[in-house]
């Protein structure tokens, strides 16, 4: 039957009616279908998680909802709001979307450290959405939401602005912001991603909060650990379309679909660590660091602030180990890193670099990969000869296409894909290129900073079989940054724990793992037990 | 304690703005003294005229009296320190100090300064707030490019010779004070308005592509409020730090324009200056403009900073 309604009219509101109800949403962008034939219910107090990887269309789905779609896509469908049609099947006249937009559906955008006015004060972007909607009137208002949400010290920080708060901070913030008109239906897309462990939690817990106080969440996210502990029901995205729908419970414990079944894989914590290998303690470690620590003096008109970034930090790396460094946001773990990669000069302490193994009369090489590697490539070179910049710096054109291929082949990159720039290939693809390009100088030491934590988490266990892999077959070192301690647990023989700036606890993986010391440890690893 | 280190710190700051300004000042002096000597001629020359029929005797002691004969050096040596002590000399043309010449002009060119400015940021806001949507951008991209490539001297020779000739509204000799600054301060309004609406609009395209707008129409925000709440800030951040530039096209377009419509001012002291070799009235031109630059720029900055909190920490830094 062909609903005969007027976009946006009220219809009569039957009790038993779902909250939203969205029948065959479609969104396109031209002729190409970036996500069809979605359809769900919501009641008040529900949450319903979509899942799947990035490109699978769960993000443009939930701005849908909204209609606050990127330039040139378009949605259409069904969707009925408490009573009022959204979509029949085109969207509603704009006046209607302003009135469900915060008071109805808030949206908290994925990006919580850009989605807050980098020049308005925290206080004036959390009432935004209040004050549209005659329900705030002035900055203060902000204080109860912002304490709802467990932000620290609100009164001090209501005339700050967001970068003067951590991402957590913003987090908080941000769904503050949603809360402020006091919507029925919140949308939160990937609202733990940017954040480290620990806080990744304690948003959990107030995403849990705000759904036991009758709000209605959905939850966009590709991390299945946060979407088993808050929602009811999962929509499982996967290129386009809705390959699995169902409970929480049923979905993730018998998952019909294979892809299903292989995201939850990839998000489990890994049982066993990688066996160590046998290093002669005897032998002089590739790289010592010993005590170094390392302050940042910071002069402003008024003030001069000496903060500690490293503070007597030691640690060694042997051949063929791989040496996991854990820690959240903000504990050094990024200074460590540049100091021994020599773009850093510690304030006090030395980094000495042993012997390469492969030729003892030369110190050992260092290859770096980064966190970011699209802003890490030229972007207006091919990947060719990105890897060939590896090789030779002072003249890439010379490398031989033969060296160039293997090279690829080695980090399971197709030689199709090496004419490619940066932009062009997907994020895995990207990853592996700047393997390669480190690679390509013979290093003896491979240091991997965040090198998977941008990526979905398929992607990144294919990556992270990859560094096992090139450690099996070169028998390099690898020194393994991380916030994440699924990943580190993973792929690390042995780990290091730090924490504004010391390391707290080092031993091997495991016995880290199965028997930690520190308490700091100890709370980590609590917030990622499944 | 507290108090100290932070008057310390601001002394040090106000001691390299100071330290900085003085350099930019010798380095302009430096470079307009060079380029004047470099240029060949002789200012005795033109300053007797050509019919004159002084003998070479007169004009060797008049040049004498100028400390022309002394090697170049040495006259650049005294200049500087001349300045050093605040003291521009007398010109070679009027005998008069340099000092009192600029100070009576430097009203006339302000006025017409401060006219073009506000005209241009008035414009610019409102070409850049009507016209950020549909049809109407093209039209403006279009009347913007135009107004920022036409050569100053053009656009006011035809706003002269149809608003003062033949229409006769704006009087170039006689009238109101209101009436003669119009024409010139909208001469040298347009070019700058151009540029400023451009960067403008350009801005708070950027902010509307950003994450946190997507955000602030989620709110249930309207165009409108999106426009005045978010966008608008970030638009003047980014055409702030442009104004120094700006300032420095107004000083430029001021010489052309007070010659158009023969108006009083620094650009046409300038101006005279440099074809009668006039080295103290150029080097007074260079050191007011200067210090006018420094000025603007330090208050850019400041402003800067009002609007865009994030750049305090990162000047500072």
């Amino acid at each position: 039957m062909i609903e005969n309604t007027t976009p946006g009219a009220p219809t009569a509101h039957v009790a038993d009616e779902p909250l939203l109800s969205v029948t065959g949403l479609r969104v396109t962008a031209g002729s190409q279908a970036l996500a069809a034939e979605v359809s769900f219910d919501l009641d008040p107090g529900h949450c319903i998680a979509f899942v799947g990887e990035s490109g699978g269309g769960k993000s443009l789905t939930a701005r849908a909802l909204i209609n606050l779609l990127p330039p040139g896509v378009a949605a259409s469908g069904q969707i009925t709001y408490a009573g009022r049609h959204l979509y029949s099947p085109r969207p509603a006249p704009a006046r209607i979307w302003r009135a469900v937009r915060g008071a109805g559906i808030a949206y908290i955008a994925q990006d919580a450290l850009v989605s807050l006015d980098p020049l308005r004060t925290v206080g004036d972007e959390v009432i935004e959405s209040g004050l549209i909607h005659q329900q705030a009137q002035q900055r203060t208002d902000a204080i109860p939401l912002l304490r709802k949400v467990a932000f620290p010290e609100p009164e001090r920080h209501l005339t700050h602005r967001s970068h003067q708060l951590s991402g957590g901070m913003r987090q908080r913030a941000l769904i503050a912001s949603g809360l402020s008109a006091n919507p029925r239906i919140l949308i939160a897309d990937e609202p733990t991603t940017a954040l480290d462990q620990i806080t990744q939690q304690r948003i959990v817990e107030l995403l849990q909060q705000i759904k036991r106080e009758g709000t209605a969440l959905i939850l966009v996210s590709h991390d299945i650990n946060v979407v088993r502990h808050v929602a009811d029901t999962v929509l499982v995205f996967r290129q386009g379309s809705v390959v699995e729908q169902g409970p929480t419970s049923t979905v993730l414990q018998r998952p019909s679909s294979p892809y299903t079944q292989a995201l939850i894989d990839a998000a489990r914590l890994p049982g066993e660590p990688t066996p160590k290998p046998v290093i002669d303690p005897t032998a002089t470690p590739l790289i010592r660091v010993v005590g170094v620590t390392k302050t940042f003096t910071t002069r402003s008109a008024l003030t001069t602030t000496t903060t500690t970034a490293l503070d007597n930090v030691s640690l060694n790396l042997h051949a063929g180990q791989t040496l996991g460094v854990l820690g959240e946001s903000g504990s050094g773990k990024s200074t460590l890193t540049r100091i021994i990669l020599g773009l850093d000069i510690p304030t006090a302490g030395a980094t000495i670099m042993g012997p390469s193994p492969h030729n003892p009369a030369h110190r050992a090489k260092v290859g770096w990969v980064p966190q970011d590697p699209l802003s890490a490539m030229n972007p207006r070179w091919p990947v060719a000869r990105i890897i060939a910049e590896g090789v030779n710096p002072r003249a890439p054109r010379q490398v031989s296409q033969q060296h160039i291929d293997s090279l690829a082949e080695r980090v399971g990159l197709s030689s199709s894909l090496l004419m490619r720039r940066p932009h062009q290939l997907s994020g895995g693809q990207r990853q592996r290129a700047v393997i390669a390009r480190a690679l390509a100088g013979n290093p003896d030491i491979l240091v991997c900073d965040e090198a998977t934590s941008a990526l979905d988490v398929t992607v990144q266990a294919r990556i992270l079989d990859l560094i096992h892999q090139v450690q099996s077959d070169l028998g390099v070192a690898v020194l393994f940054v991380s916030h994440d301690v699924r990943v580190v647990r993973r792929i690390a023989h042995d780990v290091v724990v730090m924490r504004n700036g010391r390391v707290v606890e080092v031993g091997p993986t495991r016995q880290v793992f199965d028997a930690p010391t520190h308490p700091y440890t100890v709370d980590l690893l609590r917030s990622v037990a499944p | 304690m507290t108090l100290s280190a932070r008057t310390r710190t601001a002394l040090r700051g106000a001691a390299r703005f100071l330290g900085e300004a003085g350099l930019v000042l010798w380095a302009a002096v430096t470079l307009a003294f060079l380029v004047l000597k470099a240029v060949p001629g002789d200012p005795v020359d033109v300053m007797l005229g050509p019919l004159s029929s002084a003998t070479p005797e007169a004009r060797a002691m008049i040049r004498a009296d100028l400390g022309l004969d002394k090697p170049l050096p040495t006259q650049y040596a005294s200049h500087l320190g001349r300045m050093v002590t605040g003291d521009l000399g007398m010109s070679y043309q009027q005998q008069r100090p340099v000092s009192d010449i600029l100070t009576e002009q430097l009203g006339a060119t302000m006025a017409l300064a401060a006219a073009a400015m506000v005209l241009a940021v008035v414009l610019a806001c409102g070409a850049a707030l009507v016209t950020r949507r549909g049809w109407l951008r093209g039209v403006a991209d279009a009347t913007e490019l135009l107004a920022v490539s036409a050569p100053v001297f053009w656009t006011a020779l035809v706003l002269a010779s149809v608003f003062s000739y033949q229409l006769g509204w704006f009087p170039i000799v006689g009238g109101t004070a209101a009436q003669r600054v119009i024409l010139p301060a909208i001469a040298l309004a347009l070019p700058v308005a151009g540029v400023l609406a451009q960067v403008l609009r350009h801005g708070m395209d950027q902010a509307e592509s950003q994450p946190f707008a997507v955000t602030a129409m989620a709110r249930g925000a309207s165009h409108r409020r999106l426009t005045s709440h978010h966008l608008m800030r970030h638009g003047f951040a980014s055409t702030l730090t442009l104004s120094g530039f700006l300032f420095g096209s107004l000083l430029g377009g001021a010489v052309i324009v007070e010659t158009v419509f023969a108006r009083p001012g620094i650009g046409r002291v300038a101006l005279g200056a440099i074809t009668n070799r006039d080295l103290p009235v150029v080097m007074g031109v260079v050191v007011f403009s200067g210090i006018g630059f420094l000025i603007i720029n330090a208050v850019v900055d400041v402003l800067a900073r009002a609007v865009d909190p994030r750049l305090r920490k990162a000047a500072d830094a």
